[in-house]
Parts: structure tokens; C-alpha cells; sequence
């Protein structure tokens, strides 16, 4: 079965996989990893540059740029100003519009803060970013952003780095059903099956860093994401078999022996 | 007379804050003479004026003045969580 790309504004992505680029205990590690995954499009992060230590100055020389396409986010932001500013930065120093939009409003659970994501997406929509917003799982904000002209939407599954997988079907499938922008699972996966789960629920695409980074051997729980994100894909687009309460035999019943 | 020369070397010095650490730097330096200094590369950076973002090609013709603050920032691998650009709220 031939599957389209996935579409965010006006690119187009081979993968339905986006991985982030932090946690991993190496870079040659992360290389391999984003090799393995067969990711199309990895996030990064802006910080200040050390100028007391000028030794590790080279991230984006580990990236090969014809392969990946550059997400900039936003993380560690707690306001919509500082996320705006960090967006900004982002298109000065990577030459893409293209961000991910991410306002924490509290530091334990790293939830958003829906009224400065909003606020933040709503500007920067009007200065010409492509704005993937990293959200709640709440079929009303959802609706907003795609609204204000978002690119995609991107709920959360569970806590960010919490690997509890998909916490929330039904409000996924709520958001799906309403909203015509990709939508794009990112947080909150733990392992393979939930990647799949996500995509067979009919998501646009899985966004994750530390089910990968942090996993024994992050190299080859990419290929497992790569391949749980496909079979998810291809499961969703084959139509699974409605849930029912009762056995229904696989064999024929006619000619059984003895009856 | 050393102490007037003394005097007027200090009156020629501007200080700033650069990636918030306070720096003393020459009068009438520009952003460009300050990233050469440090030795910042123009791929993959970018840099801010007081919470303006100055794109690379005027970057010669921002002259530094007291009190300013300037962000210079670059990509790291990053997911979705940790760590702070800017002084904020957390």
C-alpha cells in the first residue's frame, strides 16, 4: 500500500517520525540514531553560547542538513515573549521559519501553558513562521490553534520524557476527528507499542527524544520506532476489524468431525 | 597625570552584559568587532540586542552602547523539556 507524505505547511516529509536531538549520551550515538530512525525532520534546541567553553561548539556540524530538515524549538521557554524571541533567533541562526512552539507553564509536569501557547502561535502565524505547537491533549485548544493557522498540532501523549505512552485515546481520537491540520503525537512515549498505537488511532506522525536517547541501546530502539510508526501507519490505513464482545470462529463450521 | 590618563582609559570603556555576564568593552565597538573577538561563527548563531534580534548583515552597523544586553545563541541538540535561553520566569 502506497502511503502519501506527511505534509506540514508546504514540505513534505518521507517519515512520520520526528526525533529530538537531546539526552543522548554521545553525538556519534545520536548520528546513528537518527540514521536507524529514518527520520526526515529533528528538533533542537537555542541556548546561549558557552564563552567560558569554547570546546563543544560544533552540534550542528554532526547534522547532516540534505537529510534532516531543522525543527528549532522553543523548550524552556515560560513565556510567550521569550518564545517568540527564541523563534526569532531560531530563523536568524538556522534560516527556517519552521518551529516548534513550546510555553511550559509548570516545571514539574512541563504541561504548557495553553494561554501563552495560544498567544505566542497567534503572533508568530502573522509573521510568517510555520508554528507546530507542542500542546495539551484538549480537543478545544487544539481546535484553537489550528484555527490561528498552525501548521499541525502536536498534543501530548503523556508527560514529556515520562514514557507512559498514550494516556488519553479518546481525546486524541476527539482532536482527530476535528481537526484537518496534521496532528503529531509529541511526549509521552515509552516504547515501540505506543508509537504504534499512536499512528493506528490515525495520527499524522510521532514526535519523541527519550524513549530513543534513553533506552538501553538508543540505536536500535530507533529501527524499532521507525518500524512501530510504519506498521501503526499501515495498520490504520488497512481499517482494523471492529471490537466485538464474542468469539467469531476463523474456520469454517460446516464438516466439523463427529458432528 | 598617570591618574588622569588612568581616568580617561575608564571613560573610554562601555559596559555591557553578554549572555548575562557583565563586560567591559571599548567605546564605539560593534556587534560584528565583539563576535570576532570572541570568536563566534555567523553559521548557526545568531545574536540579540537588547531582546532584538539583529539579523547577520547589520551586524557591522549595530554599535554597542552602556548597558546593553546581548544574547548570542546557537543550536543544541535538544528535545522538549529543560534549560532556559533568556532570563524568564520559571
Amino acid at each position: 500500500m502506497t502511503d502519501e507524505a506527511l505534509k506540514i505547511g508546504d514540505r513534505t516529509f518521507g517519515s512520520r517520525l520526528i526525533l529530538g536531538t537531546g539526552k543522548y549520551a554521545s553525538n556519534d550515538l545520536m548520528v546513528r540514531s537518527l540514521q536507524a530512525s529514518g527520520t526526515e525532520l529533528i528538533t533542537l534546541a537555542l541556548r546561549r553560547v558557552d564563552l567560558t567553553d569554547r570546546s563543544d561548539q560544533s552540534f550542528l556540524n554532526h547534522i547532516d542538513r540534505k537529510k534532516y530538515s531543522l525543527l528549532p524549538n522553543t523548550a524552556g521557554c515560560f513565556t510567550a515573549k521569550d518564545a517568540i524571541l527564541t523563534c526569532h533567533l531560531a530563523r536568524e541562526a538556522l534560516g527556517t521559519s519552521l518551529v516548534k512552539l513550546e510555553v511550559i507553564g509548570d516545571q514539574r509536569t512541563l504541561y504548557p501553558n495553553s494561554e501563552a501557547t495560544l498567544e505566542a502561535a497567534r503572533i508568530l502565524v502573522k509573521e510568517g513562521f510555520t508554528v507546530l505547537p507542542y500542546t495539551l491533549d484538549d480537543p478545544v485548544v487544539c481546535r484553537k490553534l489550528a484555527d490561528l493557522g498552525c501548521a499541525a498540532v502536536m498534543p501530548l501523549a503523556a508527560p514529556i520524557g515520562s514514557g507512559l505512552g498514550i494516556r488519553n485515546p479518546y481525546n486524541l481520537q476527539i482532536i482527530l476527528e476535528d481537526i484537518t491540520v496534521p496532528v503529531i503525537v509529541d511526549a509521552g512515549v515509552g516504547t515501540a507499542s505506543d508509537a504504534a498505537v499512536a499512528m493506528e488511532l490515525g495520527c499524522d506522525g510521532v514526535l519523541m527524544n527519550t524513549a530513543i536517547a534513553c533506552a538501553k541501546n538508543p540505536v536500535s530502539m530507533a529501527e524499532a520506532m521507525r518500524k512501530a510508526v510504519e506498521a501503526g501507519r499501515l495498520a490504520y490505513q488497512s481499517g482494523r476489524i471492529p471490537r466485538k464482545l464474542y468469539a467469531s470462529a476463523s474456520s469454517p463450521i460446516d464438516g466439523v468431525v463427529g458432528s | 597625570m598617570k591618574k588622569q590618563r588612568a581616568s580617561d582609559e575608564i571613560s573610554r570603556m562601555i559596559r555591557v552584559k553578554v549572555n548575562g555576564g557583565e563586560r567591559n568593552l571599548r567605546e564605539g565597538i560593534r556587534l560584528s568587532d565583539l563576535l570576532a573577538d570572541i570568536g563566534i561563527p555567523a553559521e548557526g548563531t545568531a545574536a540579540a540586542v537588547n531582546h532584538a534580534v539583529i539579523p547577520k548583515q547589520e551586524y557591522d552597523r549595530t554599535n554597542l552602547a552602556e548597558g546593553d544586553e546581548i544574547e548570542i545563541i546557537h543550536a543544541v541538540g535538544g528535545g522538549a523539556d529543560g534549560g532556559r535561553i533568556t532570563g524568564g520566569r520559571r
